[in-house]
């Protein structure tokens, strides 16, 4: 993560290379290719360490200072015929590095300049200016109210109040449901008392759904532990339970 | 028109647009020369310039505008606590600088100078409106041609970009 940040120091390969230089009290004109290569290069290792997808950037100018390098390590030609001469001659009398020269240079010029713009815009930051009047109201377009009739506007209250109102959607906040460990003990008492019920005597109109069938599961086991019996004459008829003696 | 009460004219209506206002403009409304109005700009200077002023004037391209005195900053702060402002990315100063000195200019032109992709810079400037698509260059592809525009200046307080002088 810290070498994430450092990367996000330089803005790309040439001010890389102009840290590098200016560290190095290098004399742009006179570049030293081999070390600027090698710490280049040292501090791109660095960085591929820990993150792959360095931007392209940076490896192209490692390729290009590479073969710069490579192409002051070449022994110059040595003088051909003479009508090749001039071309060769022109060739060689170019310097590899100078494009690189130029093109620093040239970064430099405008990172001095930006040096200098947030100089300047921070001497703006002491400085307030007022948010506009707000005008509008002072010249804003009549309404020509005069071509509207009474009976457009009887119209217009009409449609809107025919339009129906979108329904107000309640939703039921239920209480939580009963145990039916305790539904078993409430049935199984009242049996106990009564030794005969009617299923539906167990709930009222006001009981919700859920503790029916709580209701319903409770009777359902002690049926299962052979406490009570449940009879019924016929589908939907009327459950009939008794209390059954151990 | 007297000089006086077009000054007093002038600094109305830049305390009333807020925003820098063109000089042509205010000549236009008062019916004066833009030379009048830059003689009456010169009177207003001297009397702003007197302690007893917490305002100044001041030429942004070809535009006025009137602002606090940056002497009194620290008064402001104590008072309104005024949050700080974002500041550009060294990225988008670097971007700006280049198309300041060098537009009308494509993205690819600042890349080769840069050496590094700056798309995010331009749509940074463009959002904050420092910047404008002046046009394309007539080559393959049309790319857009970059330039700075009059909000560049206000926003760095300049009088035009030779203020930003390189030696």
């Amino acid at each position: 993560m810290a070498l994430n940040i450092k990367i996000n120091t330089f803005e790309g390969p040439f001010d890389l290379l102009f840290h590098l230089i200016e560290k190095n009290q290098i004399d742009i004109y006179d570049i030293p290719i081999a070390d600027l290569t090698e710490q280049y290069l040292d501090y791109i290792h660095k960085i591929t360490e820990n993150q792959l997808d360095l931007a392209s950037e940076f490896l192209v100018m490692a390729a290009t200072l590479l073969s710069i390098k490579s192409k002051m390590l070449l022994p110059s030609k040595p003088k051909q015929e003479v009508a090749s001469e001039l071309a060769v001659a022109e060739d060689n009398d170019v310097d590899p590095r100078s494009e690189l020269m130029h093109k620093l240079l040239e970064y430099k010029k405008f990172k001095e300049i930006s040096i200098l713009l947030r100089k300047k815009e921070e001497e703006q930051e002491f400085i307030f200016k007022r948010p506009p009047e707000d005008l509008s109201l002072m010249w804003a377009d009549e309404i020509p109210l005069s071509e509207i009739t009474f009976e457009d506007l009887k119209l217009a209250f009409k449609s809107v109040m025919s339009k129906k109102k979108p329904e107000e959607k309640v939703s039921k906040i239920t209480k939580d449901p009963i145990p039916l460990s305790r539904k078993v003990m409430e049935i199984y008492r009242t049996l106990k008392q009564k030794s005969k019920i009617f299923f539906s005597k167990l709930y009222d109109k006001k009981t919700s759904k859920l503790e029916i069938i709580t209701t319903f599961l409770a009777v359902l086991e002690l049926v299962k532990m052979k406490r009570i019996n449940a009879f019924q004459e016929k589908q939907f008829g009327e459950i009939v339970l008794t209390y059954r003696e151990v | 028109m007297e000089l006086q009460k077009a000054m007093g004219i002038i600094e109305g209506i830049l305390f009333t647009s807020g925003n820098p206002v063109k000089i042509d403009e205010i000549a236009n409304v008062l019916n004066m020369t833009c030379e009048q109005v830059l003689e009456c700009v010169k009177q207003l200077e001297i009397e702003y310039n007197k302690f007893s002023h917490g305002i100044m004037i001041s030429k942004v391209g070809s535009s006025l505008r009137l602002t606090t005195k940056p002497e009194i900053f620290p008064y402001i702060e104590k008072i309104f606590k005024p949050k700080v402002r974002s500041q550009l990315s060294k990225a988008a100063l670097e971007t700006l600088a280049i198309i300041m000195f060098k537009q009308p200019i494509t993205k690819s032109e600042i890349e080769s100078i840069r050496g590094v992709n700056s798309e995010k810079a331009l749509n940074t400037l463009l959002e904050k409106n420092l910047i404008y698509e002046k046009g394309r260059l007539n080559v393959p592809g049309r790319p857009i041609l970059y330039a700075t525009t009059e909000d560049c200046l206000d926003y760095f307080g300049l009088e035009s970009i030779d203020d930003i002088s390189i030696e």
